[in-house]
């Protein structure tokens, strides 16, 4: 098992305005894994994933980010260990330029000269976009923007990156390439990612936490938690579509998540069902 | 969104929340018609202890002081500018050195726009808690005003959490790209202007969106609206418009011969 990067203790977060948006959280997160956190709307995970870079501070309990509390460091200090990409890029583009959008992280953290030109260049690099650099951030389509907002702290090479919805209002080919960015970072990022979109998790997370009425209701694997429909129902979760299909019909495996995987099923459940006949 | 000013109506069953709309505005112009009577900075600062009676029978008596805060750097700059550099200045208060003074003249008139301003402020911010909005719409609209008009001034004050809350947004979208929003007034300042940006695109965005969506519903049909909410003027609504219009005459004429 390796180190944990975030160690969450006991974490309760209740709102100025009275609301508990969590209660007794306890949750490590490993170096290099790919944790994806679901629920519906106001089950808490954005409260959650927002105590992990100090933007909100426990009420009760405590958070480590590499042993170190995050109520002794500001957002700004806590920005260099873990990065947080904000569901709406528009909240956060403000220059005209996109390799002076992508510059803005890298430069609060003091970089200089050609240490930070390399840093955009491998940024842009990453998602594809290096020739768009010159271009104005908002004449870009919102596929684009959202992975300006997610080069824009690869910039700051965080250890940890946190993606809250990256896949919300994007088409198909914009999902295939956040996912495959995910799979790429995952290599030299531990990644936080909160999503609806079931099929993705199923595909990029090595563990899923289910969050339900400001609580972590379960966690596993994708494979072990989106078999447990019971719980799932509780939550107006469902497994991914070909998981669900899988899951209806009577002598296949029940943990089929992917289309290959569902091949593979298929043809062995034939060969198996032909044997013993 | 910690701690911030957030400009709406608070619902609260009290005797000031159920007057129509309409009185509590002839209340409020009253007041700040009143205040810009005033000769004397004290009478004013006497009015805004009255609001203390009010706010209590709303029961919002903490609310209502709430946003004194943010206008206490407006007091601030107000007194060292006017202390300074008044134009009419007569007297040396205190004698300061490179020939500057500060002027008594000028910090009379910087209590005056101060007190002035803080009368505004809670007195109108009572008003606009204790006042649904769709309720001043509709009353508005029974004075015969314009639709448009009744729409503006909701607009005016959905608009203002609105922004607030996308700001708050976007403060912390900057902050975890490791800006610094802590420290001396200039690097706080420095900081927010990463902010204006989204928050002017996104305002824009936003009037043309809502446009959009109010013309897809029928906003500017000719033809007599009705409305969800409908207030009517009652006997202890046209009683206190009375009372409020004798009470200012009374006071104003007294403060001004005082």
């Amino acid at each position: 098992m390796s180190e944990p990067v975030i160690k969450i203790k006991d974490l309760t977060f209740t709102y100025p305005a009275g609301v508990t948006a969590l209660r007794e959280i306890n949750l490590e997160i490993n170096k290099g894994e790919v944790l994806a956190v679901i629920g519906q709307n106001g089950s808490g995970k954005t409260t959650l994933v927002k105590h992990f870079n100090g933007l909100l501070k426990p009420s009760r309990g405590n958070v480590l980010v590499n042993n170190n509390n995050t109520k002794k460091f500001t957002t700004a200090q806590l920005s260099r260990t873990v990065g947080y990409v904000f569901q709406d890029p528009d909240d956060q583009i403000f220059m005209s330029k996109v390799y002076k959008e992508i510059e803005f992280g890298p430069k609060n953290l003091g970089l200089k000269g050609s240490e930070l030109k390399r840093s955009v260049k491998e940024a842009l690099e990453i998602v594809g976009l290096w020739d768009l650099r010159r271009k104005h951030p908002l004449d870009l389509n919102l596929n684009e923007k959202k992975l300006i907002a997610i080069s824009s702290i690869i910039a700051m090479k965080p250890e940890v990156i946190i993606l809250d919805e990256p896949t919300t209002g994007q088409d198909h080919h914009g999902v295939k390439k956040v996912e495959s960015l995910i799979n790429e970072l995952s290599r030299n990022h531990t990644i936080i990612v909160i999503s609806h979109n079931m099929d993705l998790v199923s595909r990029v997370a090595s563990r899923v936490i289910v969050m339900y009425d400001s609580r972590i209701l379960f966690q596993g694997t994708p494979k072990k938690v989106f078999v447990k429909n019971a719980l799932l129902n509780k939550t107006y979760l469902k497994p991914p579509p070909i998981a669900r299909l899988a899951q209806s019909i009577k002598g296949f495996k029940r943990d089929v998540l992917t289309i290959d995987e569902f091949i593979d099923e298929l043809i062995s459940n034939k060969s198996r069902s032909s044997k013993s006949h | 969104m910690p701690r911030a000013l957030l400009i709406s109506y608070i619902d609260k069953d009290s005797f000031f929340h159920k007057l129509n709309p309409v009185t509590k505005l002839v209340i409020t112009i009253s007041v700040i018609i009143l205040i810009f009577i005033t000769k004397s900075f004290i009478h004013n600062l006497i009015i805004f202890i009255f609001i203390i009676p009010f706010a209590y029978y709303s029961k919002l008596t903490k609310q209502v002081f709430m946003p004194i805060k943010y206008l206490f750097i407006i007091f601030v700059i107000l007194f060292v500018i006017q202390g300074l550099f008044y134009p009419f200045r007569e007297t040396v208060l205190i004698q300061l050195p490179y020939g500057f003074a500060i002027w008594t003249e000028g910090l009379i008139y910087a209590s005056m726009i101060s007190s002035r301003l803080l009368v505004m402020l809670v007195y109108g911010y009572l008003f606009v808690l204790t006042t649904h909005p769709g309720d001043l719409v509709s009353a508005l609209r029974k004075l015969r005003l314009p639709y448009i008009f009744g729409y503006i001034v909701l607009a005016t004050l959905q608009i203002i959490p609105r922004v607030q809350s996308q700001m708050a947004t976007i403060i912390e979208a900057q902050k975890s790209r490791g800006l610094e929003t802590k420290g001396s007034i200039v690097k706080r300042l420095r900081a927010y202007t990463p902010l204006l940006g989204p928050l002017f695109m996104g305002s824009v965005q936003n009037a043309i969106e809502r446009a959009t969506a109010l013309e897809a519903r029928a906003f500017s049909a000719k033809c007599e609206k009705t409305s969800y909410r409908e207030t009517i003027i009652m006997k202890k609504d046209k009683v206190i418009m009375v009372l409020t219009i004798i009470c200012l005459i009374i006071f104003g004429v007294t403060s001004w011969l005082l």
